[in-house]
């Protein structure tokens, strides 16, 4: 299923967010659990699932490739739909807020 | 010395669960998996130990140098694959993560299994209703279904559609499986990595290897036979 702009998976967001700066493989997973507080601890298969997927769907490309290790970034698209979706999340907690009354 | 064991697979190839918690098993008797076959598993005897076993979906047969990568500097060893299925391992004392955290997400990485299975099913059973026309016409049609069973000229066919009757149910029951599996995914149930393998129903299923391997020779036989009987008649 291709990106259509909907909520995303909770993996897709951090990955997103952890691109902001371009990084590979397992130093991706470290920046994920760090991105997220440690609250999040993403598994090698689910990461992979979701880099190849996201690069499909042009959310993020290839920096650097030299076989073995490739470096991936957020793209213009990545970025707006990633922007678009914490907008959409921070709407979500103002929505909350009448809860903390 | 190396001793190697090769063990019948106890279930049909696409339960995942069952099979992660059969090799586990295996390892924890001192039988380290070393290659899956189309029935046969092949073991490596050596010391107990406690492992970890994960069987990853991928999309293409081969698996990318990346993802192996990924896998191993997460402390997952490649074991072996068969077909789209990839075989990882890890001591349970290296406290590995888990491969997949979110079930949602793995359940895309059935997508082109899925798919496929489903359309092998779909030609499969087209195919077999075909034949079963035929066949049912070749005894029918000029209804004289005793004749033709004294003749015995239809029994060939009859046997090579009951044989493929009995691969496209399973291709049909792969489908089923796979389809199901990824729905749960989608849900949010994560596959169960502790099976239970033995069972009745396991059981069953070894014996059910053993028909088609029966079936096979039977098959060849009839090839065989057939083609004997053409020499003769050229001569």
């Amino acid at each position: 299923m291709a990106y259509n702009g909907g909520p995303m998976t909770e993996a897709m967001y951090y990955v997103l967010l952890a691109l902001m700066h371009p990084n590979h493989g397992y130093q991706l997973m470290q920046a994920i659990t760090a991105v997220s507080n440690g609250r999040l601890k993403m598994g090698p298969g689910t990461l992979y699932g979701v880099l190849s997927r996201m690069q499909k769907d042009g959310l993020i490309s290839l920096a650097e490739d030299d076989g073995r290790r490739k470096t991936y970034q957020i793209t213009e698209d990545g970025e707006h739909a990633l922007r678009q979706e914490f907008n959409r999340l921070k709407a979500l907690i103002l929505d909350g807020k009448i809860l903390e009354r | 010395m190396k001793n190697t064991v090769r063990k019948l697979r106890p279930s049909n190839y696409w339960r995942i669960g069952e099979h992660e918690c059969w090799f586990t098993d295996m390892a924890n008797k001192g039988y380290h998996l070393k290659k899956m076959g189309l029935h046969f598993a092949k073991f490596e005897k050596g010391e107990t130990k406690k492992t970890k076993y994960r069987i990853d979906v991928s999309t293409n047969k081969k698996i990318s140098p990346e993802q192996l990568q990924l896998y191993a500097e997460s402390g997952w060893d490649y074991v072996t694959s068969y077909q789209y299925f990839h075989v990882f391992s890890s001591p349970n004392e290296r406290n590995a993560l888990e491969l997949h955290t979110d079930p949602a997400e793995q359940a895309y990485t059935l997508k082109k299994l899925d798919k496929k299975l489903g359309l092998n099913a779909w030609i499969g059973t087209i195919a077999l209703v075909l034949m079963i026309c035929m066949v049912a016409a070749i005894w029918f049609l000029d209804k004289t279904p005793t004749l033709i069973l004294l003749e015995g000229f239809a029994l060939q066919q009859t046997l090579l559609t009951i044989i493929i009757g009995y691969t496209v149910l399973t291709s049909l029951q792969a489908a089923i499986s796979i389809r199901a599996l990824r729905k749960n995914l989608l849900s949010g149930k994560p596959i169960d990595h502790d099976a239970p393998w033995k069972s009745i129903i396991a059981l069953i299923l070894s014996l059910a290897y053993y028909f088609q391997l029966l079936q096979h020779l039977v098959q060849s036989f009839h090839f065989y036979s057939l083609q004997k009987r053409k020499q003769k008649h050229y001569l």
